[in-house]
C-alpha cells in the first residue's frame, strides 16, 4: 500500500485484494498517513488493483470513508472494477464510487 | 515427569547418557532400548517423550526406526535426538530431513557432556510439552465449537407451517458455529423473517448472531413495525451499545428482513445478495433487485420497505453469499448464477417445493467441487411459501 499526495488530494494505492488476510495490514498503514489527510481537501481510494473483496474489506473502505469524513476531508473510490462496482450497488455504496 | 528412551546397541552408550542426562536434569525416568524393534514397542506401550536414537543396531537399525516413528500418527510427535557415530553429511542430512530434531555424532566431546546434550534435551522436551498442550487446546477448542453449534441450530426456528405461509431452512455453518443468521416467526396474521450475514466466522460471529436474533424479536415488539423501521432500529440499537468504535464492526451484517401479510411480501434490504421470488401461476423465478446499506456501518443509515404481492403457491427464496462464493476470485458478485440455479430447478420449485433448498444447495457444492473449490463461509437458505 502507497500513497500520493497531489496539491490537495492523496490517492491511495492497495497493490492487494480488500480481503480479510490484508485488512489489517491496510488500517496500521491508514494510522501513519492521519496526519497528513486532516490537512487536505480530498482522499481518493483506488481499487486498481483489487480483483477481490470481502465483507470484512467492505469494512475497511467504510472505516476509511468514516475517518476521513469526520477529519471533514472528501472521499471518492476511483477505478473500481465491474465486480466491486456491483457489490457497491448492492451495499447503496455507489455514491461513494467516481 | 518425562520419560526419555535412550536406544543403542552398547550398553554402555546407554549408561553414559543416562549418567549425563541424570546429573543435569530432574524428574527423568529413563527406558533403554538396544534396537529398532524395541524402541517400536517401548514407545507402544508407554508414554515417551524424548528419544535418543543411535543408528547403527542389529534387527532393526535407527534408520528404519526413524522412518516407523514418524509415519506413524501415535508416535511421529515424539521428538528424536540422533546419537550416532556416522559424521558424513549424507547420514545427518537424511535424518533431519526424516524429522529428527538434532543430531550428535560420537564420541561426545567434553562440552557435549556438560553443557550441549542437557541443553538440547531440555529445549526437546519442553518443545514436546508445548506441542502437546497446544494440541489439548485444539481439541478443547473444537469441543467448544461443537457445543456452540449445537446451541446455534438449537437457535433456529423450530415450526415449519404457519397459517399461511410454510417455510423451510438450511443451516451450514463454516466452522463449527456460524456467523449467518436466520429467523421466521407468525405474530398474529404477520410473518416475519430475517436472514443476516454477520461479518467473519468463528465464535465472536456465532456470538454476535445469538445477539441479532434477540435484537430482530425484541424490535418486532414495537408497534406498527416495518421491515425498514426494524433494520433501522436494529442499527440504532448497535451504536447505542457499541459506540462508534472500531469494535462495532465486530457486528456488520447483510439481513433481509420480510414480512408476508394479506398476500403481501413487504420487505428491506440491507445488502443482502438479491433474493428471488418463485411466481407459481407463470411458472417463473425473479430476482428482487434491491439493494440497501450493511447494517452496523453507519450510525443513520436509511432503509427502505418494498411491498409486492403474491399469490397462493408463491415462494421466497432468501439465501447469504456463502452458496455461491467460495473465497476465491471474484465470485462474490455471483448472485447472478443463483437466479439461473432457480430456473434450472423450476421443476422441483413447481412439483417439490420441500426438496428447493437441498436440491440447490448440492447444486452449488457439485458446482464448487467442480471448480476444485468448496463452500468456504456458513450458507443459510429459507425458502417461503404462500400456501
Amino acid at each position: 500500500m502507497y500513497n500520493i499526495i497531489n496539491e490537495e488530494s492523496m490517492t491511495i494505492f492497495l497493490e492487494k485484494d480488500l480481503v480479510a488476510p490484508n485488512v489489517p495490514g491496510f488500517n496500521d498503514n491508514i494510522k501513519t498517513y492521519s496526519k497528513d489527510i486532516s490537512a487536505l481537501s480530498q482522499v481518493v481510494l483506488s481499487l486498481d488493483t483489487v480483483n477481490n473483496i470481502d465483507s470484512i474489506g467492505v469494512t475497511f473502505v467504510i472505516g476509511l470513508y468514516k475517518k476521513v469524513t469526520k477529519l471533514g476531508v472528501g472521499f471518492k473510490i476511483h477505478d473500481a472494477s465491474s465486480n466491486v462496482k456491483q457489490l457497491f450497488k448492492l451495499m447503496k455504496l455507489d455514491d461513494l464510487l467516481e | 515427569m518425562y520419560n526419555i528412551l535412550i536406544a543403542d546397541d552398547v550398553s554402555m552408550n546407554r549408561m553414559l547418557i543416562r549418567s549425563i542426562l541424570k546429573n543435569k536434569l530432574k524428574d527423568i525416568e529413563f527406558f533403554e532400548a538396544e534396537n529398532g524393534k524395541v524402541v517400536l514397542e517401548v514407545v507402544k506401550n508407554n508414554t515417551i517423550d524424548l528419544i535418543i536414537l543411535d543408528l547403527i543396531m542389529p534387527v532393526m537399525d535407527g534408520f528404519e526406526a526413524l522412518e516407523a516413528l514418524k509415519s506413524n500418527e501415535k508416535f511421529k510427535h515424539i521428538p528424536v535426538i540422533v546419537n550416532s557415530a556416522l559424521s558424513e553429511i549424507s547420514s545427518i542430512e537424511k535424518t533431519l530431513v526424516m524429522g529428527a530434531m538434532e543430531y550428535f555424532t560420537k564420541p561426545f566431546s567434553p562440552d557435549d557432556i556438560e553443557i550441549i546434550l542437557p541443553l538440547k534435551v531440555k529445549n526437546a522436551l519442553k518443545l514436546h510439552e508445548q506441542n502437546k498442550e497446544i494440541e489439548r487446546l485444539n481439541i478443547e477448542l473444537n469441543q467448544e465449537l461443537k457445543n456452540a453449534n449445537s446451541f446455534a441450530k438449537y437457535m433456529l426456528p423450530k415450526k415449519s407451517r404457519f397459517n399461511k405461509v410454510d417455510f423451510d431452512i438450511l443451516y451450514h455453518p463454516s466452522l463449527g458455529i456460524g456467523g449467518d443468521f436466520l429467523d421466521c416467526l407468525e405474530i398474529n396474521d404477520e410473518v416475519w423473517f430475517m436472514v443476516a450475514d454477520i461479518t467473519g466466522h468463528g465464535i465472536a460471529a456465532g456470538m454476535a448472531s445469538s445477539m441479532i436474533k434477540i435484537l430482530f424479536r425484541m424490535t418486532l415488539e414495537q408497534p406498527e413495525m416495518t421491515p425498514d423501521k426494524l433494520l433501522r432500529g436494529i442499527n440504532k440499537r448497535i451504536f447505542s451499545i457499541f459506540g462508534d468504535e472500531d469494535l462495532s464492526n465486530y457486528i456488520v451484517f447483510t439481513g433481509f428482513v420480510g414480512r408476508i401479510k394479506d398476500c403481501q411480501l413487504t420487505y428491506a434490504n440491507a445488502a443482502q445478495p438479491y433474493p428471488i421470488i418463485y411466481r407459481k401461476a407463470e411458472n417463473i423465478v425473479v430476482p428482487i433487485e434491491s439493494g440497501g446499506m450493511l447494517v452496523g456501518m453507519l450510525e443513520d443509515a436509511v432503509y427502505e420497505s418494498h411491498t409486492v404481492p403474491l399469490n397462493s403457491g408463491d415462494g421466497i427464496f432468501v439465501y447469504t453469499d456463502g452458496l455461491f462464493s467460495t473465497g476465491k476470485g471474484s465470485d462474490f458478485t455471483n448472485w447472478s448464477l443463483v437466479h439461473e440455479s432457480c430456473n434450472e430447478l423450476i421443476t422441483v420449485l413447481e412439483k417439490k417445493p420441500e426438496n428447493f433448498l437441498e436440491n440447490i444447495f448440492w447444486k452449488f457444492s457439485f458446482l464448487h467441487k467442480g471448480e476444485g473449490t468448496d463452500f468456504s463461509d456458513d450458507v443459510a437458505l429459507i425458502y417461503l411459501t404462500l400456501n
